[in-house]
């Protein structure tokens, strides 16, 4: 490569040629000070002199250097030591270890009875495995049990993605008699992670389909590149999955400033976190574990994580609440039901719709109801279910005082569908001499129909 | 009036007196006849009948040897002439693999977008007439999010391009495992345009490929094909780090071609000013297309594409005013369904006129055309005869023109046609070493893959780089692996082809209400091109700049209708650091090594159009710019510059006139854009160096690192130092130039000489030593005294 010079150096700075290349690559990027100009009055020892000195003085750096870095080597390992005992004492759990080396494995229990936000575990659990597979848009999924499903949730050390993006938190839950299990998989250094990714595979064999928050284009795309990087096998990318992101947006997204996990819990779920960890600060701290093994670093990870996992579960319960008709009045808007409507019918669902529908009949003319109701009919009025609507506009011309969108809805209806003019002229004269809403506009508009009801009847007959 | 054939076209020219005077040579060159040999007995049956078809009855002798050499797993390099079938030499193999092994997959590597595209096509067609079950995609920044993965997973060919490569798919192997697990053919084609910072970082990419394919245990087989070059062998196994078996005798008919060299009349003696290039250009080409001949201009810019155009357009609009496409442009601006129209235009012939930047000079397929006119040196031989190969491809003759700019490349090449005529003499030069560009790929490497204790990447030290990183914190060592740490992509931060990633945009306030990006100058033009005050021109346009903006890399301009332009005053100044070589060879001392430069933006002069009066000065205040990068430079000791009978200050401008035919040579030798090569006259130590100050040349001393420029009338201090000719790598860490220019020393100086004796002007100009008003009256003189000097020691 370089070239030693083949007659003796004419002039110039010698040092630059025995430098490691490291060096010349930090004077490059400017990390060292400028090349000083060596002393004139130093007269400058022949070239062989010099190298065996050079030699000598390297060779005695080498050696100090050397026994420096045994030193911290061992420390670098006693640090590592102390780390992971620490993370025992503040986090419960334990060192697993199996044929691919060790790892640290997070164990809790939700006990049935407690609660998450509005919901409490115990009625999270039993959730409608037709709407969940309703949800996923996968009808494999209406075939397995709540238990079967793996909710999984990693932490990373980047959102770049590709294959420098390590998962090494890896959150996992399921529910088992009436409570939720969480079970949290850290890889303590990059070495560990063929271990922790084995467990992964281990848990996986027995569960059959997966629930994430935006797990098919993040946690399980990252887990693939992992699994093929450690040079494993992996099913997971094939398992059914009820990526919860999708439905959360189409339900829940009309009235959310948007749908990250922690706006759901907050507006949704009614869980507030407090002193929670912000994700984008997560991958620093693992950095920094890495070098300085303290455990608090980590600790707020863990529950960062293990709130996301059982989030996820009492999210999942919520949405399907909402798809059978049985969320909790007070925390749904009439718009989630529209929205869930909305699903079910691109679903061919008329059966969940109906059943949806049935929960307005009950407080027939609630505001909720009513502004539901209208939603609902003019949803059907555009996909050409006219008499569906019609169904609903006169459940709604039936609550008093009338509104006018529901009576002159109906009119029309009775008018140009059902050609029965004398009950929309019925119709209308009742609602004109009842209890009603109009305002001036709308009762000229509605006296001009009955005026051209009138005509109408008169030449018919 | 009777259209003429080529043939009769160039027998009438022949006769052209005033034609005659201007034409530096003309040379014919003969036909050559087709070496065939038959296909191998291992084609594929339909396979062979689709290609008979084609009119393809035997493969070319270097074909068959190719195809041969691949099919056994040899890697090669394939140099052979434009339209001599060299893609047939890997789309046989890799067809046929497939065939026999259904899971088979190939990586082809483009320079271009547009000639993946072109290749895409061409290996489409084949596939199609096979009816096979073969998938052949391009994958690039275009290609649309949803049809990736199934690219990814089904494509048996997958046609790409090595920023692609580099920031696309290696960061996301695992995304392509199938792809890699099987893959077995790489094609690199143009591989004569992986030289220079692009080639070294290009090397750099073929590692990391090379690396990620030992991961999935593939071993596949590299093809690459190139241009003429000196050195394609040398350069393929410098890119590829292996053995690579040269194939260069082409066995394709060539059809007999008339070249020939116009050097366009001199307007200005004084000056030496010629008439431009653009004008013979203009005038020729509208008399072949005239005559039917379909022909095919090469301009040297995008602009002068656009003026070419629009003359060859307004001729022809009277005759032909309905067809938009007779004449017609074409560059990389052009929308790509634009460029597939002119594309098929020109194999239909309705397209009888083409003007071009070198986007056409690759093996993209336009047919045959009948003459080729390049206004203007296309900087190198090789891309000389690449574009000259796109007139007459295998039968009948064809022409060949090269009109010569007021440059001493230009003149150079019409002074020496034999030099031009003998072999190719570029060489393709990289570094893949330099340790900043290594450096980027280590990175990008980590994130592809950890690094184990004992791997190789490059020719440096691996491990020190390795610890260098986690001393960084980008790295993480656990045991024997270093592992990628840190949330950046590291292949976003480098680009492949620009020397800094960091652009300064031009935003044009003219309309107050509306600020419009209309430029991007790179980081390093930006201190000379867009500094405070300067005028910035763009489509014969000038803007005022009223801000440059360092921090938000922003230069604010409006449009100015002024009468000068700017032209920016730095200076530079070179140090030695270590001497790698070196050696006396009469009267100077030669070497090469690592040099720290230090340059600064210190003002601008303003200069009148036309008549190149110096209207006035300005200061810049911009900060310095340091970089350590390789030089080759020689020195004249001081004693043998008194010899000369001329004043100390003559001698200055003649040294300064020499660095400046030097420089320009230099790329030439390397096959290198005269802006990857800078140049500066000092002395060694860097206390003393000339540059181009307010009144004319000053001698500055750099003390202590401060420099003193006082207008210090030239030559008052010529006896302070010995003057030193630095010609150097304008990339920090270098490319490598250096060595070779080192040990073409005596050549350079050689061809220094020549060009400037053999130059037609009274006292120097822009062809050989630089304008007089730059270099002094006496330059032209001197310059040949002082190589005399130099070479032989004596005056």
């Amino acid at each position: 490569m370089r070239h030693a010079p083949a007659t003796p150096p004419l002039a110039g700075n010698k040092k630059w040629a025995y430098m490691k290349s490291i060096d010349k690559l930090k004077r490059l990027t400017g990390e060292d000070v400028a090349p000083k100009k060596e002393d004139p009055a130093q007269t400058a020892p022949s070239s062989s002199e010099r190298q065996s000195q050079l030699d000598n003085l390297r060779h005695r750096i080498e050696n100090v250097l050397a026994r420096a870095q045994t030193r911290s080597h061992t420390a670098a390992s006693e640090a590592q030591i102390r780390g992971n005992q620490g993370l025992c004492e503040i986090i419960s759990g334990e060192e697993i270890e199996n044929e691919h080396g060790r790892f640290f494995l997070a164990s809790d229990v939700v006990r049935g009875g407690s609660s998450h936000g509005h919901h409490n575990i115990r009625e999270a659990f039993d959730f409608d495995m037709t709407a969940a597979a309703m949800l996923a848009n996968n009808p494999i999924i209406g075939s397995y049990t709540s238990s079967d499903a793996l909710f999984l949730d990693t932490e990373t050390t980047g959102l770049a993605g590709g294959t420098g993006t390590m998962a090494f938190l890896i959150g996992l839950g399921w529910f088992e008699e009436g409570h939720f299990q969480v079970r949290q998989i850290l890889a303590r250094d990059f070495g560990e992670e063929k271990a922790a990714l084995t467990y992964l595979k281990e848990i996986a064999a027995h569960k059959n389909f997966l629930v994430t928050f935006n797990g098919k284009a993040f946690d399980v795309n990252l887990l693939t590149t992992r699994f093929i990087m450690n040079r494993m096998h992996s099913d997971l990318a094939a398992l059914p999955h009820l990526d919860l992101l999708h439905p959360s947006r189409r339900i829940l997204g009309h009235r959310l400033e948007n749908c990250r996990l922690v706006t759901l819990e907050s507006d949704i779920l009614g869980v507030q976190r407090e002193g929670d960890i912000p994700g984008w600060e997560i991958p620093q701290r693992y950095f920094d574990w890495l070098k300085r093994r303290d455990p608090r670093l980590l600790a707020e990870i863990f529950e960062h994580n293990r709130l996301d996992v059982i989030s996820m579960a009492t999210l999942t319960a919520h949405l399907v609440e909402i798809l059978t008709a049985q969320a909790m009045a007070q925390y749904t808007h009439t718009d989630d039901y529209l929205a869930a409507a909305r699903l079910l019918l691109k679903r061919a669902n008329e059966q969940g719709v109906q059943k949806i529908l049935d929960i307005f009949l009950e407080k027939t003319c609630s505001d909720f109801s009513l502004q539901s109701k209208k939603k609902l009919a003019q949803l059907y009025k555009r996909t050409g279910k006219v008499n569906e609507a019609a169904h609903l506009w006169q459940q709604m011309a039936a609550c008093e005082p009338v509104e006018f969108y529901a009576i002159s809805e109906l009119a029309k209806w009775l008018e140009h569908h059902e050609r029965d003019y004398p009950q929309a002229k019925a119709l209308i004269e009742n609602a004109l001499a009842g209890s009603n809403t109009f305002s001036d506009d709308e009762k000229e508009s509605l006296s001009h129909r009955l005026k051209r009801l009138n005509a109408k009847l008169k030449t018919s007959r | 009036m009777a259209k003429l054939t080529l043939e009769e076209w160039i027998t009438r020219l022949k006769k052209n007196k005033s034609f005659n005077a201007s034409a530096a040579a003309i040379v014919e060159i003969p036909a050559k006849q087709g070496d065939w040999e038959d296909y191998p007995a291992w084609v594929n049956p339909q396979l062979l009948s689709v290609l008979q078809k084609r009119g393809m009855e035997k493969l070319y002798k270097h074909q068959a040897q190719a195809v041969r050499f691949i099919r056994n797993g040899q890697d090669v390099v394939l140099v052979t002439p434009t339209a001599s079938g060299k893609t047939l030499c890997y789309n046989l193999p890799v067809l046929q693999s497939i065939l026999d092994e259904p899971e088979t997959r190939a990586l082809y590597l483009f320079p271009t977008k547009a000639l993946a595209q072109d290749q895409m096509h061409e290996a489409h067609s084949l596939i199609t007439d096979l009816a096979a079950d073969i998938k052949t995609f391009t994958y690039d920044g275009d290609t649309p999010d949803d049809a990736r993965q199934a690219i990814r997973r089904q494509g048996h060919i997958v046609i790409t391009n090595p920023d692609m490569l580099h920031a696309g798919i290696l960061p996301h192997h695992t995304k392509w495992q199938k792809l890699f697990m099987n893959l077995k053919y790489i094609v690199i084609d143009e591989l004569h345009i992986y030289r220079g910072i692009f080639g070294s970082h290009f090397a750099n990419v073929i590692r990391r490929l090379v690396r990620i394919c030992r991961f999935y245990g593939a071993n596949p087989v590299f093809v690459c094909c190139s241009a003429t070059v000196a050195n394609p062998r040398e350069h393929a196994e410098k890119i590829l780090e292996r053995e690579v078996a040269l194939l260069d005798k082409s066995g394709a008919p060539t059809a007999a071609k008339t070249f020939v060299l116009y050097n366009p009349p001199i307007v200005n003696r004084e000056l030496g000013i010629r008439q431009s290039a653009m004008t013979p250009a203009r005038k020729i080409a509208s008399d072949l297309i005239d005559n039917n001949i379909q022909t095919i201009v090469f301009a040297t810019s995008r602009l002068n594409v656009e003026v070419l155009t629009k003359y060859l357009k307004d001729k022809f609009v009277k005759t032909k005013p309905k067809d938009d496409h007779f004449v017609t442009g074409y560059r990389g601006g052009y929308l790509p369904i634009l460029r597939r129209e002119i594309e098929s235009g020109l194999r239909t012939r309705d397209v009888m006129g083409v003007i071009s930047t070198n986007a056409l000079e690759l093996g993209i397929d336009i047919g045959n055309l009948e003459a080729c006119i390049m206004a203007g040196y296309p900087g190198s031989i090789a891309s000389t005869w690449q574009q000259a190969g796109r007139a007459g491809r295998r039968t009948g003759r064809s022409l060949a023109i090269l009109i010569a700019r007021s440059n001493p490349l230009d003149q150079f090449i019409m002074e020496n046609p034999d030099y031009f005529f003998a072999l190719s003499p570029e060489h393709c030069r990289i570094n893949p070493d330099n340790l900043l560009i290594l450096l980027h790929h280590i990175k990008s490497a980590a994130f592809e893959l950890p690094f184990e204790k004992g791997e190789k990447f490059g020719g440096e030290n691996l491990e020190e780089f390795l610890e260098y990183l986690e001393e960084k914190g980008v790295l993480h060592r656990t045991d024997d692996r270093w592992h990628w740490a840190a949330e950046s992509y590291p292949a976003d931060e480098v680009s492949l082809r620009a020397i800094n990633p960091e652009n300064v945009v031009v935003v044009d306030t003219t309309d107050a209400g509306n600020h419009k990006v209309i430029a991007e100058v790179d980081w390093n033009s930006a201190f000379t091109a867009v500094h405070d005050e300067a005028i910035y021109m763009l489509a014969s346009e000038q803007y005022h700049v009223d801000k440059l903006d360092l921090e938000r890399k922003k230069a604010y301009v409006h449009k100015v209708d002024a009468d000068y332009y700017t032209d920016a005053m730095t200076y530079t100044n070179v140090q030695v650091i270590d001497s790698f070589e070196n050696h006396r060879e009469g009267g100077a001392i030669v070497e090469h090594g690592e040099v720290q430069v230090v340059r600064k933006v210190v003002g601008y002069k303003k200069i009148k159009f036309y008549t190149s009066e110096n209207l006035g000065y300005g200061d810049v205040n911009l900060p310095e710019k340091d970089m350590h990068t390789t030089s080759y430079w020689f020195t004249i000791p001081r004693d043998h510059l008194r010899k000369l009978d001329f004043t100390p200050a003559e001698i200055i401008d003649g040294l300064s006139a020499l660095a400046y035919t030097l420089q320009h040579l230099s790329a030439m030798y390397l096959m290198a854009d005269t802006h990857d090569i800078d140049r500066s006259l000092g002395d060694k130590s860097g206390e003393w160096f000339v540059s181009q100050g307010k009144t004319g040349r000053v001698i500055t001393s750099f003390n202590a690192g401060k420099p003193e420029m006082t207008d210090n009338k030239t030559g008052s201090r010529i006896d302070e130092f010995d003057p030193t000719i630095f010609v150097f790598d304008s990339y920090p860490g270098g490319i490598g130039f250096s060595e070779l220019l080192y040990h073409e020393h005596a050549n350079l100086l050689l061809a220094a000489k020549s060009l400037i004796e053999k130059c037609p002007c009274a006292y120097g100009c822009p062809s050989c030593v630089g304008p007089t008003l730059e270099v002094g009256k006496t330059a032209k003189e001197i310059v040949p005294k002082i190589i005399e000097l130099i070479l032989k020691g004596q005056p």
